[in-house]
């Protein structure tokens, strides 16, 4: 069964909008860029609204992992990260690889007309397919909630069975709140749109893979001296993510996959193979495995006795007068001529165990 | 002094698809969902406010105010529907409509002809031997369905469209009508009803925007009690629908501003030959709990509608085969009265002592009191767990390893003492 990752990776069954909730411990900005590789692979269209990544940590992001699919597609980037607020004047763009257009936002606050508008425009030609990604909405959020939710919201009806949508939400963020208003918390109110919700998380400390280790051996692996400790982020290691598929038939499928950094890219896996769970599972899952067995032993194969009727006997059995048909036939006859009385008894009714009357029956 | 005889034709008749409760008169109507008719002790009062809490991931609490809906339009009541989230008219478009009375009344369940051959069967049992148990009543979990009259067979010829039209409206509708969730409103009987779409123009304060368009709906059509009808003109009941208010969708200055709202429609509906029905995504609001409470304490009944799909402990439970979600009763509508009728009257909720849930079938939406498989699942049987022999055939699983002394069952450990 393919993993739940790989296949939204791979676009192969409907999820229209993908939010990727990460946090500080683990930047969603790698599975961003697996997003984005495989849509150029499939030679689709790229469009990424860049908040918090240069363009050309982008580009370059993208290029370090695959080198030859890159150019046949378009990329389309708005970038909202060089000069959000339009305070420089001129600058010198270097020299952009083919296939690449970069659209400048000057004005972040009017979200509207620098970001959903270009976006409008460039999917209006029919039968293209496009991955509109946005690298974080957290810029966005800080201007007004209110309008990135109606942009959002906007993005949203855009897609189709060809356009998807994929957001980075950072979900450890809290944004400042009025004082009257109660305010929805944005994660909930961004989770209610999506589709998919992944949420990231890093490894545990020390997996059960060390523990194991370290009952077998009574040596405890010590990392190498370091001046500098890079504690989060830590990609190489590997990181969970928890799926939560909203699928348009009403069902809803949660997984964990967990994923970690390879030579080209991210190598999706199992999440317990990561985690080292997967010895303790293992044998409550033979246990269960075991147990419903194909064929059940049949009880009635190996007796001394008969259990079954032949079409004699069952004969036979149909026509055994039994002691009360002759008073079922005298009810049956009542019930058709009168009404019938349903009694229930109530807490009322008290029943005289010793009286002898009780099942007379003239 | 003078006696008037009471003339049936001066009296005031009801208002189509409706009726007086049984319990203590009041004017009910129907939701649309029998059951839920059911837990409410007969239907909907007219004037009161319904709040539905949604259910996370699905679209559970949608599909009961389409239900609404589309027993309004069945009975012959004027719709009014306001959404932020969704396009009004598409949601019109796709109301459930009538079933013919060909279909089955019950459920497509995979095994019917063997459920009623089984059925047939056991019966046939239960004369000969347990006989005495024949009259007595079957147990009910569910409520079931009246059969609905067979809706008016439309010719195809157009001349007789006219006649037809005139011969429906002369028919008393229906008051709780049965419903496919497969087949679609028909775009003709959109266009004789219209169905009001409030629609909100973006300003500071969409609550007060909406509840000024229901005043203007209200007061415009001759809904409102406090005026006074033209006589010989009889009733029609308005039903409001409105899809997740206060979603992130919904703009205002302030909380209060929802609160006024809710206050100012239930005043404005008690005036009224009027109900409402509103969804409200609750879920969002788990950290700020004294917000959807207030609301609860002012609105006239709330229901809950939790999914099994939305909540990742419920989804892979052994019970949702059987059921999608729960349901719940907050508060039921008690007006002029102490105790609600439905706590006498209701034979699902049984008082409020019963646990309630509720499932979709392929053409029916349905409550029912919630069991409990049998623990285990219905056909697993305790056996022993065969010797490891047979776990080398699984080769796809690792070997697990095993730490320390000590058995682990099924596994024969040569060490063990």
């Amino acid at each position: 069964m393919a993993l739940c990752l790989n296949q939204l990776l791979q676009n192969k069954r409907s999820s229209p909008f993908i939010l990727i909730n990460d946090s500080i411990q683990l930047s969603g900005l790698s599975l961003l860029s697996e997003f984005a590789m495989t849509t150029l692979r499939e030679n689709q269209g790229l469009i990424v609204v860049l908040t918090e990544t240069s363009p050309t940590a982008w580009l370059t992001r993208l290029q370090h992992t695959s080198q030859d699919n890159v150019n046949n597609s378009t990329i389309y980037i708005i970038d909202a990260y060089t000069d959000p607020l339009g305070w420089d004047d001129q600058i010198t763009m270097n020299p952009l690889p083919t296939g690449v257009t970069i659209q400048k936002v000057q004005d972040i606050r009017d979200m509207e007309r620098s970001i959903l508008k270009p976006i409008i425009e460039k999917i209006t030609t029919p039968g293209s397919e496009y991955s509109i990604l946005i690298d974080s909405i957290h810029p966005l959020l800080m201007i007004s909630q209110q309008r990135t939710y109606q942009l959002v919201k906007a993005l949203e009806s855009l897609t189709t069975d060809t356009i998807r949508l994929v957001i980075n939400h950072h979900a450890d963020t809290s944004l400042p709140s009025n004082n009257n208003n109660i305010v929805i918390p944005t994660v909930d109110a961004l989770n209610r749109l999506a589709s998919v919700i992944l949420s990231l998380e890093p490894l545990p400390e020390r997996t059960l893979h060390e523990t194991q280790q370290e009952a077998l051996t009574g040596f405890t692996a010590q990392e190498s001296f370091t001046y500098m400790k890079t504690t989060s982020n830590l990609i190489e290691k590997g990181g969970l993510a928890k799926i939560e598929w909203r699928k348009k038939s009403g069902k809803v499928q949660y997984e964990t996959n967990g994923f970690c950094l390879g030579s080209k890219g991210l190598i999706i896996m199992e999440a317990t193979e990561l985690t080292g769970e997967n010895s303790m599972e293992q044998v409550s899952m033979d246990i269960e495995t075991q147990s419903p067995q194909p064929q059940q032993p049949d009880p009635t194969a190996n007796l001394s006795f008969n259990l079954s009727l032949t079409d004699n006997q069952r004969r036979a059995k149909d026509n055994v007068e039994l002691p009360y048909m002759k008073v079922q036939e005298q009810q049956q006859q009542q019930q058709s001529s009168s009404g019938v009385i349903y009694y229930e008894p109530d807490a009322g009714d008290d029943f005289d165990d010793e009286d002898p009357d009780d099942d007379l029956d003239i | 002094m003078s006696f008037r005889k009471r003339n049936a034709d001066q009296q005031p008749k009801l208002p189509s698809g409706s009726r007086l409760s049984a319990y203590n008169g009041q004017l009910l109507i129907s939701t649309g969902v029998p059951s839920l008719d059911d837990i409410m002790g007969g239907g909907l009062p007219v004037g009161t406010v319904l709040l539905i809490k949604e259910d996370r991931a699905t679209t559970y609490a949608q599909l009961l105010l389409k239900y609404f809906l589309a027993q309004g339009i069945a009975s012959g009541h004027h719709c009014a529907l306001a959404s932020r989230d969704e396009d009004g008219n598409e949601l019109l478009r796709n109301l459930m409509w009538l079933a013919t009375s060909n279909t089955n009344d019950d459920d497509d369940d995979h095994d019917e002809a063997a459920k009623s051959a089984a059925r047939s069967n056991a019966e046939g049992d239960r004369l000969k031997i347990a006989w005495r148990y024949a009259h007595l009543k079957k147990f009910e979990s569910g409520v079931r369905q009246a059969p609905s009259s067979p809706p008016p067979q439309t010719s195809s010829s157009s001349s007789s469209k006219d006649s037809n039209s005139s011969a429906a409206s002369n028919e008393p509708k229906p008051y709780c009508s049965l419903f496919d969730l497969t087949k679609r409103v028909p775009e003709s009987v959109l266009e004789e009803t219209t169905p009001t779409v409030l629609d909100n123009a973006d300003g500071e304060d969409d609550y007060a925007t909406l509840l000024e368009n229901i005043r203007k709906l209200v007061l415009e059509n001759n809904f409102s009690s406090a005026i006074p009808a033209k006589p010989n003109t009889s009733r029609k009941v308005l039903r409001i629908g409105i899809h997740s208010l206060a979603s992130p969708s919904w703009q205002s200055k302030s909380s209060h501003d929802l609160y006024k709202f809710f206050h100012a429609l239930r005043g404005l509906l008690r005036f009224s030959f009027g109900a409402a029905v509103v969804t409200i995504p609750a879920y969002l609001y788990d950290e700020a709990p004294n917000f959807v409470k207030r609301v609860e304490h002012i609105v006239d009944a709330v229901i809950e509608v939790e999914s099994f799909a939305g909540s990742k402990v419920h989804n892979d439970a052994p019970y949702t085969q059987n059921y999608h979600g729960f349901f719940y009763v907050h508060k039921l509508p008690v007006l002029n009265s102490l105790l609600p009728p439905s706590t006498k009257l209701s034979v699902l909720s049984a008082g409020g002592s019963n646990d309630l849930a509720f499932k979709l079938r392929r053409k029916r939406f349905a409550i029912e009191t919630f069991h409990l498989p049998p623990e285990g699942g219905v056909s697993e049987r305790r056996t022993e767990p065969p010797p490891s022999s047979s776990s080398s055939s699984d080769n796809k699983k690792k070997q697990p390893r095993r730490i320390g002394c000590g058995s682990t069952p099924g596994k024969t450990d040569l060490l063990e003492f």
